[in-house]
């Protein structure tokens, strides 16, 4: 960025060739002889066999391990901070908006198993810290992501969210935090940040095919970032990090609808270019990126399909389909010419192979645009290669008392090929892992679980080698399930059945749409005998392009299931006030009265009476003998008639009725308040209301209503929170005072000027101000914006710096402790030791404990030999 | 109730303050003969009010939005529906001796629109009588050894995926389709269906996926229906079937489509789900209408008395009324349309309320004279479908798993002619792509609207706050008469007592007595229990019975009666015995046994009007005066007076008309004229009651029996009589 602000270099960048560009550009930051900060954009394109059209973006961004500090030239510095802040290792994102068809549109091949993801958000992240630091980490990652994100990714930060799967989830390792939001919708909102990262944005490159309307028009669109970071090799150097950024799609090409009537069509596939389902075309390439090619891919199954065809037509399939002129071969044309073909190295397990047909965005200009098109000729019927097995998932039973979750797994007949491969076909055995996660209030019983194969109970311990379950906590953690099972090669079918129950939820734990049901997320089905890996044959140049190597890398086959969605058991939030207390207070009186009447004695009580009326003047105070006499004078007359039995219901009812409707009417009051509360608080548990805010590092408050409210500064305090820590810590405590004086005037000024709408609010904050029942965190942002205009003048420089959420009453300690827990981080700053400020952080180690630390103590917070000795070498220097 | 007062009045001492709450419940037992007349009454009168208490009905969902969008089902899918349609009956006419051949046209038609297709293959599972299964939830039926391969039934399910959804939630749509001997209408049925499939590869505004299950009816429309449900949601994945059908070759001569023919076929021998099941539409048209407009009949009652949310039936309404002109219909007793009592009834109201609107103009109350005789009609009949716990269609299967459900049959006017046949596919086809398109609106599953009602018509419905009144008041009286009959027979023996002793002893006597009188009640409370043995026994003496073979239903109903009248015997003789000793204060004992029994039948009532109100509200109105009334027979032959006279004949017509053989009778016979009646068709009708696991049969043997002590005691009396001047 900083060389697009020269114009000349600029110029000189556009005209010249890519290498003197290159050599150019990073010339200055090349001079250790160090690799650059790379950046890559790709675009794939596959016709699926249901009439749709693959295209799958993959931008690469790498970040070399450098010790020049904080400065980027491509790499996105919100990437490479959260990496650095959180020590992340590895982490994937995904949001994603429809199923992926594994039937139709495959699941065997590198783009299903490592881009076919649940819908809605799903994040995992490996960390590069010790256990006990981990969930801290993960929640402040979740938080961060959110606020880059527009996601209410944040919602995974609570412990019922997010598991640790052990050992089933692809990347195994014990760091691993792993949760998913299948609610989550995902819109523009979150494409956009996620193109901010990009260098080119999409105003150039093939980023500049990413027309909104038309991808989400989309059968399917799965927006991921995944970044590794490798792991810093000496002391004080960043560490190397590698974005991969991929938006997958499934488009259907616009094609003519009343050909469907004809038989004879209706096994064309439709053609299609690049302007036709995007809209869009390719004027050149993004200036910064190394390579930028478009590739085109026919999978196995659609090359074993034209062979065929061509066999019918011609001797020399082979040759044709090799030879340079088969981009216009007799099935199908495209518009441009392929600069390279490729052909797939055929593997073990299949006697096809794909191809694949490059093409260099570079050649192309804003004169000649690149616009690739695919117009078939003859109709093509191909099937997509699958997964060994296809899972799906569904609920049992009904009611709302308890059910049944099964995964069935059928065989697909596609597979049975690659098991005839094997050698011993009869004591060869399929291992599939199952990972399954399950929220606490749908209550498994792991003891149910009930194997199935080819539709013969089978005792588990037959089937299932290795399970490991950690049971749900409630309101604490999900329950978690990981299986491997061995099923016969020749299994046709398999199920797994278990049991659950249907819990309770307390009110404040449903969500707005309580009625709607509550979604299991997705299983992980994953085939570890099986990986998904193409290598292409060709020169050198396909080992540059970071697609195609990500497609030589051997993943693992992985399959995901349906979201299933349970219906719960959900008071009627409707009449609360009407139905509730009514029904309370009606059931009161009766059921009190009726207890009286049934439990008292008539005769023991007349004689009681009798004793008391002969000894009246006992305990009776004065007003009250003297009101009975008045009355008993009057009633004297008509003994038993109605009108004495009036007067008295009257006196005393009429008090009680009173009474309850006064009781009533605070309740409703309350309610009211509580519901509004319950609005904002979305679904914070009451431990946490209660305990506020427990973490070091300030936790944000909830992003209330969904991801309309940005949080930009939230996550940028996060991430800068340790470059500036002075400035806004030393505004915490003067603040206090000051917005005690706000919400004086505050109030003074609502109280004359307000109207009938905010009387509500009012009350609350009164209510806040004295009781303070509910967060205090709640306050701030509302103040700023209730202040009226002199009063704002006043207090802006000190608002302009988000608050760290502390109760006011230990602010001052708060901030004598930051101030030293700065220092320490300023000291670790000073000798390029600022990465381990986190666990010195958490540990609680300020500057006055860390004079006292000895080297066995600094070994037993974790950190290396080297820093160590630096550590106390300038402690003493300071000493 | 005469104690205190009595007390208060010999003491003369100031009275010492009572209670209010106290106070009013001895007023009520004391005067318990006029309040039981009045509230019983009153009652009967709101039961009658009803019609005229309806609200209109209103969508209460606002998501629903019926008929915010234009339909988009055009000519193109009508075209496409009647290519089906010829299709078809073309195959009828070429082969009806399988009906293979149209299912593959069906999954055919289904297959080329893109549509997910499986076959599900089911037999028929005869309704069997479980004794102790009335409430509990649906299970995944028995395994059967000796299915035969002829006898199956084979659904064929389309499904759409909706493009961008999650896939966690579906709409069914169902048409009963017979290929063996199908009428036109079914045909045409399905026709409707396929252009609304067809319509729905298309749209993308689709975020429920939509199944379209065309139900093999030709072992019923609810058995191919309930099994289909069955199998997706208790599946069993321990099974036979695969055996069987490895043994019958024409099934797999089925799944032989080509699996190829078009691409990315999705064709599956598999069965095929989708997610949890929003919503289910079945659909049927019927052959010939007599009709002179075109109708749209609404089944909703299901098993039970359980009823679909009111919004779904809102939406049909609104979308076919305002929409697309049809007239919609409720199921109402036509016997009653023509009665002219209910008529002059109508008018008593509809001049009451003109003198109401002359007093106060605001008052809207009254309905005219004939649309209160069809309102009567409507929710007498939806009064004995709920309380008789038999569904009224298909989607009575759905209910059991919590799924709402309605029943629409189209009955179009005169013939089906070419043009009206277009007429009635694009009207009906646009319907239900409305019903459809609201129902995928929702976010939430049905909750606002009603699930307890009662329609009138079909825009008018009385809600359970209002209907319970009736109710509450009809049972009212029982507490009260049992609390005053207990009273009675405890405060005439203290009188008895009181009399011959000296007032200083009254106070030990009287605790004494206390302890003793007030454990007096168990003894009747144990006939009582006798007596609701014996019902439940009756009540399952049919299970044994139905097992005896080749029992035409004239016998086995003989069989049921005279078994009855032994167990009856048997149990009297061993553990009613020790009744016979009791001699003195008959008419105590006599009022104690009517108390407790009173109260008992009260808690019955009041429970079962939770579970299913109807059932509650029509046994109500036959024994609460029953029981009322019941007096031994021969101490209103003694009395002799006119007042005993005519109570022995009430006693005498309602203990027969209580009796359920003779309720029936006399139904089926105001019904359809007594010249049909038999006394088999009575085990007939028990028999569909079992097996639909209706609640109501449970209810009348427990419940009825148990209000048998009352009969039994009032001949029982007498007999004692002699039995103790024989002594």
């Amino acid at each position: 960025m900083a060389l697009l602000r020269r114009p000349p270099l600029m110029l000189i960048l556009v005209v010249t060739s890519q290498f003197l560009q290159l050599w150019i550009a990073f010339g200055s930051v090349n001079e250790e002889g160090q690799r650059q900060e790379e950046f890559y954009e790709e675009l794939l394109l596959k016709p699926l066999p249901d009439r749709k059209v693959l295209t799958h973006f993959h931008f690469q961004s790498s970040a070399p391990p450098t010790s020049n500090g904080r400065h980027h030239h491509l790499f996105p510095k919100a990437i490479s901070q959260l990496v650095q802040k959180f020590r992340v290792k590895e982490m994937e994102l995904s949001f994603t908006q429809g199923r992926w068809n594994y039937e139709s549109w495959g699941g065997f091949d590198s783009i299903p198993s490592s881009n076919a993801k649940p819908p809605g958000v799903e994040l995992w992240a490996v960390f590069d810290v010790p256990q006990h630091l981990i969930d801290s980490l993960w929640k402040n990652l979740t938080h961060t992501l959110s606020g880059l994100f527009c996601a209410s990714i944040n919602f995974l930060e609570s412990s019922t969210a997010y598991s640790a799967p052990e050992w089933s989830f692809p990347p195994a390792s014990g760091n691993l935090r792993y949760g998913t939001l299948p609610r989550e919708a995902v819109c523009t909102e979150n494409l956009t940040p996620w193109l901010k990262l990009l260098p080119c944005r999409d105003k150039a490159g093939i980023s500049m095919l990413l027309d909104r309307p038309s991808i989400y028009r989309g059968f399917y669109h799965s927006q991921r970032l995944h970044l590794t970071s490798t792991e810093s090799g000496s002391e004080g150097m960043d560490p190397g990090i590698i974005l991969e950024q991929t938006l997958t799609v499934v488009l259907q090409p616009n094609s003519q609808r009343a050909s469907l009537a004809h038989a004879s069509e209706k096994h064309f596939q439709p053609s299609w270019s690049l302007s036709s389902i995007f809209g869009k075309q390719v004027s050149g390439k993004c200036v910064l990126a190394e390579t930028s090619n478009v590739y085109l891919l026919l999978d196995r199954g659609l090359v074993a399909e034209l062979k065929q065809l061509h066999k019918e037509n011609e001797k020399s399939a082979e040759k044709v389909l090799i030879s340079e002129n088969f981009w216009t071969n007799p099935c199908f044309e495209l518009s441009a010419k392929p600069d390279m073909i490729f052909i797939e190295e055929s593997s073990l397990l299949s006697k096809n192979s794909s191809v694949l047909y490059k093409f260099e965005v570079e050649k192309y200009s804003e004169f000649e645009p690149f616009d690739l098109g695919l117009t078939w000729k003859i109709p093509v019927v191909w099937l997509c290669q699958q997964a060994p097995l296809h899972a799906s998932r569904f609920l049992m039973g009904s009611g709302n008392e308890r059910g049944a979750i099964a995964i069935s797994l059928k065989s697909t007949q596609l597979s049975e090929g690659f098991m005839g491969a094997n050698s011993d076909y009869e004591r060869c055995e399929l291992r599939v892992d199952v990972f399954q996660v399950v929220p606490w209030y749908v209550k498994v019983y792991f003891h149910s679980l009930q194997v199935f194969v080819d539709q013969q109970p089978k005792a588990v311990s037959d089937i299932i080698e290795k399970i490991h379950v950690s049971p749900s906590k409630d309101k604490v953690s999900p329950g978690v399930m990981e299986l491997v099972l061995k099923l016969p090669c020749s299994v046709s079918s398999a199920a797994l059945t278990i049991e659950f129950d249907k819990g309770f939820l307390h009110i404040d734990e449903y969500p707005p749409d309580a009625n709607q049901g509550f979604d299991i997320p997705s299983a992980i089905v994953s085939f570890p005998n099986f990986h998904a890996s193409m290598v292409f044959l060709g020169n050198d140049s396909l080992n540059k392009s970071p697609l195609l190597s990500k497609f030589k890398e051997k993943s693992r086959v992985m399959s995901y299931t349906e979201v299933l969605l349970v219906p719960l058991t959900t008071p009627d939030f409707s009449m609360p006030y009407n139905v509730i207390t009514i029904t309370c207070t009606v059931f009161a009186l009766y059921f009190g009265s009726l207890l009286n009447a049934l439990r008292r004695r008539v005769a023991e009580e007349e004689r009681f009476l009798k004793d008391k009326a002969a000894k009246k003047t006992g305990r009776l105070p004065l007003l009250l003998s003297k009101l009975s006499a008045k009355l008993r004078g009057r009633c004297l007359e008509p003994t038993h008639s109605a009108p004495a039995s009036l007067s008295f219901i009257n006196s005393q009812l009429v008090l009680k009725v009173i009474l309850v409707a006064g009781l009533a009417v605070r309740v409703k009051v309350r309610i009211e308040m509580y519901a509004d509360q319950v609005e904002g608080a979305g679904k914070r548990s009451v431990k946490e209301r209660l305990n506020g805010n427990s973490f070091h590092n300030s936790i944000p408050r909830r992003q209330t209503t969904g991801k309309r409210q940005r949080q930009d500064e939230k996550w940028e305090h996060d991430l800068y929170h340790d470059d500036v820590p002075q400035v806004s810590n030393r505004t915490t405590d003067a603040r206090d005072l000051r917005l005690k004086l706000q919400r004086k005037s505050l109030q003074q000024v609502s109280q004359s000027g307000r109207g009938a709408l905010s009387g509500v609010r009012d009350l609350r904050e009164k209510l806040s101000g004295t009781m303070n029942p509910w967060p205090v965190n709640a306050d701030p942002p509302k103040l700023k914006s209730d202040v009226t205009k002199p009063t704002r003048r006043s207090v802006a420089v000190e608002t302009s710096e988000p608050e760290p959420q502390k109760a006011a009453t230990t602010a001052a300690k708060k901030k004598a402790q930051q101030k030293a827990d700065a220092s320490v981080e300023g000291f670790l700053q000073s000798l390029g030791l600022e990465k381990y400020a986190i666990t010195f952080q958490v540990e609680e180690v300020d500057m006055t404990a860390l004079v006292h630390m000895t080297d066995d103590d600094l070994k037993a917070l974790g950190i290396p030999m080297g820093p160590r000795k630096k550590i106390i070498l300038a402690l003493e220097s300071r000493g | 109730m005469a104690e205190p007062k009595e007390k208060s009045h010999n003491d003369q001492k100031p009275k010492p303050r009572v209670r209010p709450i106290v106070r009013l419940g001895i007023f009520l037992v004391s005067h318990s003969f006029l309040v039981s007349v009045v509230c019983c009454t009153s009652g009967v009168l709101a039961l009658f009010l009803l019609p005229v208490l309806a609200k209109n009905t209103y969508i209460s969902e606002n998501a629903l939005m019926p008929g915010s969008a234009s339909p988009m089902l055009s000519n193109q899918h009508v075209l496409d529906g009647n290519r089906l349609v010829k299709d078809l009956t073309n195959s009828n006419l070429k082969s009806s001796e399988t009906g293979i051949e149209s299912h593959k046209i069906i999954a055919q038609y289904m297959l080329d629109l893109g549509a997910e297709v499986s076959f599900h293959k089911f037999h028929p599972q005869m309704n069997q009588f479980h004794p102790l299964h009335f409430f509990s939830s649906p299970d995944s039926g028995k395994i059967q050894e000796n299915y035969s391969c002829s006898s199956y039934g084979i659904n064929t399910v389309g499904i759409i995926r909706a493009p961008r959804g999650d896939g966690k939630e579906a709409i069914v749509l169902v048409t009963p389709y017979n290929a063996l001997k199908s009428g036109f209408g079914e045909a045409l049925s399905l026709g409707i269906a396929y252009s609304v499939f067809s319509l729905l590869t298309q749209v993308t505004w689709l975020a429920k996926d939509i199944i379209w299950l065309v139900a093999d009816s030709q072992f019923g429309e609810y058995a191919a229906v309930s099994a289909w449900l069955r199998e997706y949601q208790t599946p069993k994945f321990s099974s036979l079937s695969t055996l069987n059908s490895e043994m019958c070759p024409d099934i797999n001569n089925l799944f032989e489509i080509k699996v190829h023919s078009v691409a990315g076929s999705k064709f599956s021998n598999s069965f095929r789900r989708a997610g949890t099941m929003a919503a289910a539409l079945v659909l049927k048209v019927r052959d010939q209408g007599e009709q002179f407009e075109d109708t749209i009949s609404i089944y909703a009652e299901a098993s039970n008395g359980q009823m679909p949310n009111l919004d779904l039936i809102n939406v049909v309404n609104y979308l076919a009324v305002h929409r697309q002109g049809l007239r919609v219909n409720v199921e109402k007793l036509r016997s009653l349309l023509n009665s002219s009592w209910l008529k002059s009834l109508g008018e008593i109201f509809e001049s009451l309320a003109k003198v109401a609107k002359t007093l106060n103009p605001k008052c809207k109350f009254g309905i005219p004279a004939t649309e209160y005789v069809e309102g009567t009609a409507t929710l007498a009949s939806s009064l004995y479908y709920q309380a008789l716990g038999v569904p009224t269609g298909p989607h009575g299967a759905f209910r059991d798993y919590q799924v709402d459900a309605i029943t629409l049959e189209i009955s179009p006017k005169f013939s089906l002619d070419k043009v009206w046949r277009n007429d009635i596919l694009l009207r009906g086809g646009r319907l239900i792509e409305g019903v459809i398109r609201s129902v995928n609106n929702l976010l939430e599953k049905f909750h606002q609207s009603f699930f307890l009602y009662l329609l009138t018509s079909p825009s008018k419905f009385v809600s359970v706050g209002v209907y319970m009144i009736a109710f509450a008041l009809l049972i009212a009286p029982l507490p009260m008469v049992a609390a005053s009959l207990y009273v009675d027979a405890n405060s005439s023996s203290n009188f008895l007592k009181g009399d011959s002793s000296t007032p200083s002893a009254i106070t030990d006597a009287a605790e004494h007595g206390i302890t003793i009188r007030s454990w007096k009640w168990l003894n009747s409370a144990k006939l009582v229990f006798i007596v609701h043995l014996w019902g439940a026994i009756v009540s399952l003496l049919p299970y044994f019975i139905c097992q005896i073979p080749d029992c035409s239903p004239m016998t086995s109903f003989v069989i049921w009666v005279l078994l009855s009248i032994l167990s009856l015997l048997i149990l009297n003789s061993v553990l009613a015995s020790p009744l016979a000793c009791v001699k003195a204060s008959q008419e105590k004992e006599w009022a104690l046994v009517k108390s407790v029994t009173i109260s008992s039948m009260f808690i019955g009532l009041g429970l079962m009007s939770v579970i299913n109100f109807a059932t509650a509200e029509i046994g109500a109105l036959l024994m609460v005066p029953m029981c009322l009334l019941a007096q031994p027979l021969k101490l209103d032959l003694r009395a002799g007076t006119l007042r005993s006279c005519c109570r022995i004949i009430c006693n005498l017509v309602l203990g027969h008309i209580a009796f359920p053989p003779a309720a029936f009778f006399l139904l089926k016979g105001m019904l359809e004229g007594f010249g049909s009646a038999n006394v088999g068709d009575f085990w007939m009708w028990v028999e569909s009651l079992w097996a639909w696991n209706s609640a109501t049969y449970l209810f009348i043997g427990l419940l009825r029996s148990g209000s048998n002590p009352l009969m039994i005691e009032s001949i029982q009396v007498p007999l004692m009589d002699r039995v103790g001047a024989c002594e």
